[in-house]
């Protein structure tokens, strides 16, 4: 009698105990997960905005080689510089965007630290809480406005509230009534930069990505066509190797990619800003896990790929 | 106001494929593919280019863009008038230039 007593003493004990753990970091799995994915898909970006300037590099090269009466010049014979000559995307205007992104990780990782402390500190201002660079970052696209970047201007107003954001995250007793309204609070400026990120991987990257796929497809098939006859059966069998490569390369799968992961991660923050809104029951965390588990597959991919494009 | 890069992104397309197909000349496959890395030279430039709203420029770049991509995908239009295509092909490179002498 008193040991059947005793174990349900003893199982009620440890369902409570469980309970309590779960409603006590109800948001540490979520947030931390969010956060570990935001910090990966800036660093696969970061990747793949790194190779854009080099694949431009390529094409140029291509093109040299395909074409014998072609020089490698730093300045062509119109005055306009080459790939070689100066990059295709300006290096500030990546920098800036990559920083944007950065700024939604370091709101992650407040969100994660939030959720991991159970009498969490004040945050300390914005400027000394970011650093110099993010900290001043809508004057870096103030900067960028007027050197041949049209969107910078549509940045400054999201990073200078989201930069605001971070000032007003200061913390009071309830850790959760505090994630709820950052994450609120924060919700419409991580949108918003996201939607810019987004807005130019569509209309200016991946337009050039698919141009620069199909030019050097039809390069290495006219070089093929205008050389083949005087090829011994191993170079052939080269060239082919190569135009095989550039086939690939301009799969839609490939040049979408990028747009996908900040896609996802903006439905992700969505998923989590609704999982702030609702009573954080177990099929309140559904949907957000669905959303994170695409995330994580398109990280995947799009890491795979410019992993295979830089080889 | 901005360039219509979504139709130009079309039309270089189609240079490089028709660049890649056998029911072409090779002359004409050669000169496709001439048009559309000019094109392409061009979609850098333009990409990063902003011009004034209501630009008459840009509205008559914007309408040649789109007359020569309708034309390019009527794939046996331009099997039959492939000089014609060439030659538009070559106007609208003239006009684009044009427009990127007074890009800001």
């Amino acid at each position: 009698m008193t040991q059947p007593l005793l174990r349900r003493g003893l199982a009620l004990g440890l369902a409570l105990a469980f309970l309590t753990a779960c409603s006590v970091n109800r948001y540490r799995t979520p947030v931390g997960a969010f956060r570990d994915r935001v910090q990966q898909s800036t660093a696969v970006l970061a990747d793949y905005y790194a190779s854009r300037n080099a694949h431009e590099i390529d094409l140029y090269l291509t093109e040299v080689a395909a074409d014998p009466d072609l020089e490698v010049l730093l300045t062509g014979p119109d005055g306009k510089p080459t790939p070689i000559g100066k990059p295709t995307f300006s290096p500030a205007a990546i920098r800036a965007r990559l920083d944007a992104l950065d700024l939604i990780g370091v709101y992650a990782t407040r969100l994660a630290s939030l959720a991991n402390s159970e009498a969490p500190a004040n945050f300390h201002d914005a400027a000394s809480l970011l650093g110099q660079n993010l900290g001043t970052l809508d004057k870096t696209f103030q900067s960028l406005q007027g050197q041949k970047d049209p969107t910078a201007n549509q940045y400054i107003g999201p990073v200078a509230n989201l930069i605001g954001a971070f000032g007003a995250m200061v913390l009071e007793s309830k850790r959760d009534a505090a994630l709820t309204k950052a994450i609120q609070q924060a919700a419409p400026e991580v949108n918003k930069i996201l939607a810019l990120v987004k807005n130019d991987l569509d209309t200016v990257f991946q337009p050039l990505a698919v141009t620069g796929a199909n030019q050097r497809l039809a390069t290495l098939t006219t070089a093929y066509r205008q050389d083949r006859r005087k090829l011994t059966y191993e170079q052939r069998k080269a060239r082919l190797v190569e135009i095989k490569d550039a086939v690939r390369a301009r799969s839609s799968d490939l040049t979408s990619a990028p747009s996908s992961v900040v896609a996802s991660l903006g439905a992700a923050h969505d998923a989590l800003l609704r999982l702030a809104q609702s009573k954080r029951r177990p099929a309140d965390f559904s949907e957000f896990t669905s959303s994170m588990e695409i995330w994580t597959s398109r990280i995947t991919y799009l890491s795979g790929q410019v992993r295979t494009l830089a080889n | 106001m901005n360039v219509d890069t979504a139709a130009l992104l079309e039309t270089i397309n189609s240079c490089f494929e028709f660049s890649m197909d056998g029911r072409l000349t090779e002359p004409a496959r050669d000169e496709f593919l001439a048009r559309g890395k000019r094109l392409r030279r061009q979609q850098v430039e333009l990409l990063a280019a902003e011009f004034e709203k209501g630009n008459a420029a840009v509205l008559d770049a914007n309408a040649r863009i789109l007359a020569v991509n309708v034309t390019l995908q009527e794939k046996q239009e331009v099997l039959e008038r492939t000089a014609d295509v060439l030659t538009n092909l070559a106007g609208l490179a003239k006009s684009l230039d044009g427009l990127l002498n007074i890009a800001a």
